[in-house]
């Protein structure tokens, strides 16, 4: 074949040499097209999971006109974003694994054939670098630490689709290669037991670290596993009253305003107040109890009992307007998350409540007193705390 | 010189009437991607980005990949065959305990305020996974010098 680009000697001859490495490390079992094959379909499966579950986050969080999220089942996003961290989590080891064992394939001789082949294996800097990207800024969150400059959920929400656009790119050229491999009898007549015996213990090896990465971490949504999840960077049952608190009214700068005395809650629609309610008369209302989780975007979560006055009750009694949508708004006075909008139907959700009270207690000023939204079905960041005014669209 | 007969693991491919489609779509995912970066440039930081992933790139073949590679070889070096794989996992293993945990046994993400952020000893409990990977290691090693003996 004749090569489509002449090179410098010097370069061709590393090129040969590093081909002749390639070709003796593809002989391993472990660097062999089978065990590419099995990474490959199970890194698919669960960079889907993850894209799947991190999209509907992102959608219910900024709704575009096509999109609305129900308030039932109460929990389901407590489970679609703890197996987006959890799946994430458990994708780390395969993804190394992977890297390990196509590696050598990195240094074919010539470096391509022909210009498809080319774009193919270009395609693999975003794929693997993207990879990295998600997998990196995703741990490096659920463990509160961000070292770079953009706003994690924007980038990770912009290159999720890099990553996902160059899988379906590379997921299409090695198609037919993986469906070989993976539909082949595993002994089959072309493969000595010890190699199949090695790749199964690389296999076997890689399984066993992302189950143990997956335990030590799942318990802080998983509440039953929370004492094996050593390195979990939250426990469902640590913080003020018993559960993890996400923002602190410190942090919020709001310590004063969250505890004067004078504290009323407005009901306005179209810049007039409709009412007003003090302390005294949101505790009068007839009190709805609701057993709801807190879900994190972090991947934790805790399900607690709350008292409250619900949504629709409140509006109801100022005079609102049916059927509109509410801009739930904080004493916090500034930030992303100071306010959050419910939808009519999430309103007329009984248990879309103003909580006032947590396991039969007070809230903690820093869980939201003296009123926070508690509401079935929703992001924790959209569970607003310190709640001061229901904005009527 | 037909330079691709010296490569019997050679790779298969692309065939172009399902790769060019599929070059397209997942074109225009990236675009879709490439696109939301830039019209919420100021969260999203474009550029910031585009060079996270190049130093990925170049973080995983120059550096990460040598390393493991020299580790593998290291190891093959000074331990004998029967322990060499469970070893090599176990390295690799534990690696991938220590990356994940290092920003939490040094607090990075902490909170004053909050003692619900980042509550456990990560330390401690760090090294008590270690130990639990090498366990199971050495059980690994023990089953197989015994299972060599009565061969």
């Amino acid at each position: 074949m004749k090569p489509a680009l002449t090179v410098p000697e010097p370069v061709a001859m590393v090129g040969r040499r590093l081909s002749r490495w390639r070709e003796a490390r593809l002989d391993d079992p472990r660097h062999s097209d089978r065990v590419a094959a099995i990474l490959g379909a199970l890194l698919g499966v669960s960079f889907l999971v993850c894209f799947l579950t991190g999209l509907l986050s992102h959608l219910i969080q900024h709704p575009p006109s096509w999109f609305s999220w129900t308030t039932r089942p109460a929990g389901l996003y407590r489970v679609t974003q703890g197996l987006h961290v959890a799946t994430g989590v458990a994708t780390i080891p395969l993804l190394f694994a992977k890297l390990w064992s196509v590696f050598p394939r990195l240094f074919r001789w010539p470096v391509a054939d022909n210009a498809l082949h080319a774009i193919e294996r270009l395609s693999l800097l975003t794929l693997i670098g993207g990879s990295l990207f998600m997998v990196t800024t995703g741990v490096a969150n659920i463990e509160l630490w961000y070292p770079w400059v953009f706003f994690f959920p924007a980038g990770h929400y912009a290159v999720s689709f890099v990553v996902m656009g160059s899988l379906v790119i590379h997921a299409t050229a090695k198609w037919a290669t993986a469906r070989r491999e993976l539909r082949r009898h595993p002994a089959g007549p072309r493969e000595p037991a010890l190699s199949v015996a090695g790749r199964r213990r690389f296999l076997g090896a890689v399984g066993a670290t992302s189950a143990a990465l997956v335990v030590a971490t799942v318990g802080q949504t998983v509440s039953p596993l929370r004492k094996l999840s050593i390195l979990a960077p939250r426990r469902p049952d640590i913080g003020v009253q018993g559960f993890p608190v996400n923002r602190t009214a410190v942090e919020a700068g709001v310590t004063d305003t969250a505890q004067d005395p004078g504290f009323a809650l407005a009901v306005e629609t179209g810049g007039e107040t409709l009412r007003t309610f003090t302390l005294t008369e949101l505790g009068e209302l007839p009190q709805r109890s609701a057993t709801l989780p807190i879900s994190c975007v972090e991947g934790w979560s805790t399900s607690q009992t709350w008292d409250g006055v619900p949504v629709r009750d409140i509006l109801d009694r100022a005079g609102a307007p049916a059927g509109r949508s509410v801009r739930v708004e904080s004493l916090e006075g500034g930030g992303r998350y100071r306010s959050s909008d419910l939808t009519p139907g999430q309103i007329d959700d009984a248990d879309t409540i103003l909580a006032m009270r947590v396991k039969g207690e007070q809230l903690h000023v820093d869980h939201g007193f003296p009123l926070r939204l508690i509401a079935p079905n929703r992001p924790g960041v959209l569970q607003t705390k310190w709640v001061v005014k229901l904005v009527v669209s | 010189m037909n330079e691709r007969s010296e490569q019997p693991h050679d790779e298969e491919h692309p065939r172009p009437l399902l790769f060019i489609p599929a070059l397209i779509a997942g074109w225009a995912i990236i675009g879709f991607g490439i696109r939301s970066a830039l019209s919420h440039s100021d969260d999203a930081h474009p550029f910031a980005l585009l060079v996270h992933i190049v130093t990925f790139d170049l973080a995983h073949d120059l550096v990460i990949a040598p390393l493991v590679l020299v580790v593998g070889w290291l190891v093959a070096k000074v331990v004998p065959e029967t322990a060499r794989g469970p070893v090599r996992a176990a390295c690799a293993a534990s690696a991938l305990f220590i990356v994940f945990s290092y920003p939490l046994v040094r607090r990075w993400g902490l909170r004053p305020s909050n003692s619900s952020a980042l509550p456990l000893e990560y330390g401690r409990n760090l090294a008590i996974v270690i130990g639990l990977v090498w366990l199971v290691a050495a059980a690994v090693i023990v089953r197989r010098v015994r299972s060599n003996r009565t061969t």
